[in-house]
C-alpha cells in the first residue's frame, strides 16, 4: 500500500511556519543535526548509555489505495556485531520482550498519499558504542482477520562513537 | 528503497505528529549527551539488511535422498526413472538414478533448466514425508507428484511423436 521513501534518524525535528486550523496537517518540519554517525559529547563516559531522545523521520508514498487507512507501526533496536549478526537492544530498557516495540498507529488520510512522520524515540539505553540499526515493521493482518504478524518495512543504521 | 522511482498517487501531504509513549529510563543507568559529528570517515561498509537467500544444489544430493523414508526413496527414483522414459530407460533401483537421468536430460535437452523438475519433485516429497510423518513403511504413490511436467512447458524431448520408428 505505502512505501517508505525516506528513513534517518536525526539529533531533533523542529516545528516551523505557520500554524493554525489545518495548517498542523502539513507542517513542515526542519531536521536538526542528521548523520550517520553521532558521538558522545563525554569521551570518559562509560556504557551503557541512556539517550534522552532520538529523532527518526520517515515518509511514505502511497502507491495504490485512496481509502482512509491506519497502520500500526513498531521499532526494534539492533546493535551490529563485528561480524555482521545483530543483537536486540532491548526497548523499552530492561525489557525481556522480544517484541517490537508499538509506535502507535499512523493514518493514512485519503487523498493525501505523502505521508511524514517525525517522532523521538526517548530512554533508549545503547549497551555499547558501535553501530546500530532501527528496523521499522508494520503490523499485518491476515486475510482471514484472525492474527496479525509484523513485517519488515526498512532499516536504517547509525554509528555511535 | 526507492527503486522504482515512481510518483506517489496525486493529492496533497499529511503529516502524522503523533508521538509513541515514552518509557521510563531504568535506575542506574546515566543520560549522556550526544552530538551528530557527520557522515564522513572511514568505516565497515553497512551489513546487508536483508538474508541472502540460500541456494540449493539443482539436483538432490544423494545426502538428501537418503533422508527420505523408504518406500519414498523408491517413489521418487521411478519417477525420476519415468521422467527421462522417453530417452533412456534407466533402472530405478540403480544407485544414483537422478545422476543417470540428468545425463540424459543434458545429452537430450536444449534447456538445462528442465532439471529443475528433479529438485521440485524431491521438495515436494521432503514437504509431504514432514507433514504427513510418513516412514518407512507408508506406501508413497506416483500420483503424489502431480503431472509430470507443466502443461505450457513440456520439454520437446518429452513430448509424444507419431514419427515412425526404425
Amino acid at each position: 500500500m505505502f512505501e517508505v521513501v525516506v528513513f534517518l534518524a536525526c539529533r531533533r525535528a523542529t516545528p516551523e511556519g505557520p500554524r493554525g486550523p489545518g495548517a498542523t496537517l502539513r507542517l513542515p518540519y526542519t531536521l536538526e543535526g542528521v548523520t550517520y554517525t553521532f558521538q558522545i559529547d563525554d569521551p570518559a563516559a562509560e556504557p551503557p548509555f541512556g539517550l534522552d531522545e532520538i529523532w527518526l523521520y520517515l515518509r511514505f508514498f502511497r502507491r495504490r489505495g485512496t481509502a482512509f487507512v491506519r497502520r500500526e507501526f513498531g521499532l526494534r533496536v539492533l546493535a551490529v556485531n563485528d561480524d555482521g549478526s545483530r543483537t536486540l537492544v532491548p526497548y523499552p530498557a530492561g525489557s525481556a520482550s522480544r517484541a517490537p516495540y508499538s509506535l502507535g498507529n499512523v493514518p493514512f488520510p485519503a487523498k493525501q498519499p505523502v505521508v511524514s512522520w517525525p517522532f523521538p524515540i526517548r530512554n533508549l539505553v545503547f549497551p555499547s558504542r558501535g553501530q546500530y540499526e532501527f528496523r521499522l515493521l508494520v503490523r499485518r493482518r491476515k486475510p482471514s482477520w484472525r492474527g496479525a504478524w509484523w513485517s519488515y518495512v526498512g532499516s536504517h543504521f547509525i554509528a555511535l562513537e | 528503497m526507492n527503486p522504482k522511482h515512481t510518483p506517489p498517487l496525486p493529492g496533497g501531504e499529511y503529516v502524522h505528529q503523533g508521538e509513541p509513549v515514552t518509557p521510563p529510563l531504568p535506575p542506574g543507568v546515566k543520560t549522556v549527551r550526544f552530538s551528530a559529528v557527520g557522515d564522513g570517515g572511514p568505516g565497515p561498509l553497512l551489513p546487508r539488511v536483508t538474508k541472502s537467500k540460500k541456494r540449493k544444489p539443482v539436483l538432490p544430493t544423494l545426502d538428501e535422498i537418503a533422508q527420505l523414508p523408504r518406500l519414498a526413496r523408491v517413489a521418487f527414483a521411478n519417477r525420476c526413472a519415468l521422467r527421462v522414459q522417453p530417452l533412456v530407460q534407466l533402472d530405478a533401483g540403480a544407485e544414483d538414478v537422478v545422476g543417470d537421468a540428468a545425463v540424459a536430460i543434458l545429452r537430450a535437452a536444449t534447456d538445462p533448466r528442465d532439471l529443475a523438475h528433479f529438485r521440485r519433485d524431491f521438495e515436494r516429497l521432503m514437504r509431504l514425508v514432514k507433514e504427513n510423518g510418513w516412514t518407512d513403511g507408508t506406501p508413497v504413490s506416483l500420483e503424489v507428484f502431480g503431472p509430470m511436467w507443466p502443461k505450457t512447458r513440456v520439454p520437446k524431448w518429452a513430448k509424444e511423436t507419431n514419427k515412425p520408428q526404425g
